[in-house]
């Protein structure tokens, strides 16, 4: 059905494109949000990647191809987001209230190092990490969807799961709370 | 230390966190854009797969590869050729070729980013505490190190203790770090060799400033694109990241041949 909505779309129907957004809508926010820890910034970057998305269409050569292109598209526009960002303020914007999984894997210790950590990770890193994390993706998948070569996504994941390692275990070294943590 | 079973149920848990819903208002603005939007025309959409050719199209298609491969070596050999940018190789774009970076919205949108160039060391930077000097492009902006480098072979970009020299545009996707400690009870010859072991990299022999140490040699990843060497009693690290594949290991030499090792300088 997705494949028949693209090419539809392909060819300038705005109804098949609006199907095709309000399906892929909350998965776009909800790994928009995880790369760029705020929900305002990342529904900023949802809109554009809607806009782009249509105006890029005809281009796409494989529309069974639809969801992978999209979700590079997504994180072209975290990647602008963040520049925009860095270039605008220098200050820390908290995630705003939000669901947040209350369970006894995540101690409020591991959160906030966890999320101090994640913010200062290059925007590929945090890319790579939430597909592997959030979606699930495996590298080889990961590095087809970014089109980057299989080692710069392996790259990028080491890279941000030792950064995001060293911070708790940091926290573990000097809260013994934390320590506690089952195997 | 957290086992890696142990922080995968973490990581899972901190990225389960947040919402997972895209507001209608957002949802309704975004497709009144779009309604506002014209498509790209595709000026030529070539099939996904190649159909399959017979044996006079594909000796055809073959002759007309030989000949603009030949075309285009016969213009990047003449003298008068410009092709190549001015201290390395050209410039990998940061964006992928097919989907373009959102450009046309209604509403303001970021600026595009233009993508990294090669760019010719015509700057410098000396570290006050790690002992180091080095050329870099004068454009980078630097971040001088604060504190004492603790020994970690893959800092954090922006940590304190290690020196960032950053391109001012690409900035986390692109820079230069230096950090050095005392060895101490370490040996010279096998503390490189234990910083690229860390990394899961593999070892490749190299000489900077006359001091020797080792290198990443899949300089692909970004964590290998790393030189160890030690000198007057000290290790030293330094590192190029660059995520978007523009600067490669030839331009990283030229960064590494300037490099003037100061370990009477450095401040612990």
């Amino acid at each position: 059905m997705e494949r028949a909505l693209v090419e539809l779309a392909q060819h300038g129907d705005e109804e098949a494109f609006a199907s095709l957004a309000r399906m892929a809508g909350d998965r776009l926010m909800a790994v928009a949000v995880r790369i760029l820890r705020d929900v305002d910034r990342a529904e900023d970057a949802v809109q554009q990647t809607i806009v782009a998305a249509w105006q890029d269409l005809p281009t796409l050569r494989d529309p069974d191809r639809f969801a992978g292109w999209l979700y590079r598209i997504l994180v072209h526009a975290c990647y602008a987001e963040l520049r925009r960002e860095r270039r605008w303020t220098d200050t820390v914007r908290v995630l705003p209230d939000t669901p947040v999984a209350q369970d006894d894997i995540l101690s409020i210790d591991d959160r906030d190092q966890l999320e101090r950590a994640f913010r200062r990770l290059p925007p590929d890193q945090r890319a790579v990490f939430a597909f592997h994390h959030y979606l699930g993706m495996r590298l080889p998948e990961i590095a087809e969807t970014l089109d980057i070569p299989l080692g710069t996504a392996k790259s990028r994941l080491h890279y941000a799961t030792a950064s995001l390692r060293a911070a708790i275990d940091a926290d573990a070294r000097t809260s013994p709370s934390t320590g506690e943590r089952s195997a | 230390m957290t086992d890696e079973r142990d922080f995968d149920r973490i990581a899972r848990a901190f990225m389960a966190e947040g919402t997972t819903q895209l507001a209608d208002r957002v949802l309704e603005r975004s497709l009144a854009d779009v309604h506002r939007t014209r498509q790209r025309r595709a000026l030529l959409r070539a099939p996904w797969r190649t159909p399959v050719m017979n044996i006079y199209g594909k000796l055809a298609a073959a002759a007309v590869v030989v000949v603009a491969v030949g075309a285009l070596g016969v213009w990047f050999l003449s003298p008068g050729s410009s092709s190549a940018p001015v201290g390395g190789p050209p410039a990998v774009s940061a964006s992928p070729a097919e989907p373009p970076e959102p450009s046309a919205s209604p509403e303001p949108s970021p600026s595009p980013t233009p993508p990294p160039t090669v760019a010719p060391l015509s700057g410098s930077f000396t570290s006050t505490r790690h002992g180091i000097s080095l050329a870099t492009p004068a454009e980078w902006t630097t971040q001088p190190a604060t504190e004492t480098w603790d020994g970690r072979p893959f800092p954090n970009y922006g940590d304190p203790d290690v020196d960032l020299i950053r391109d001012p545009v690409h900035q986390g996707e692109l820079w230069l770090m230096m950090a050095s400690k005392p060895l101490e009870a370490a040996d010279s010859d096998q503390w490189p060799a234990d910083q690229l072991a860390a990394l899961e990299c593999v070892p490749m022999p190299l000489s900077v400033d006359g001091a020797t140490g080792l290198i990443g040699a899949t300089f692909d990843r970004t964590d290998c694109s790393a030189a160890f060497v030690t000198s007057g009693g000290r290790g030293y690290m330094i590192r190029l990241y660059d995520s978007n594949g523009g600067y490669d290991r030839a331009w990283f030499d030229r960064v590494l041949a300037t490099v003037d090792l100061r370990p009477e300088d450095a401040v612990d």
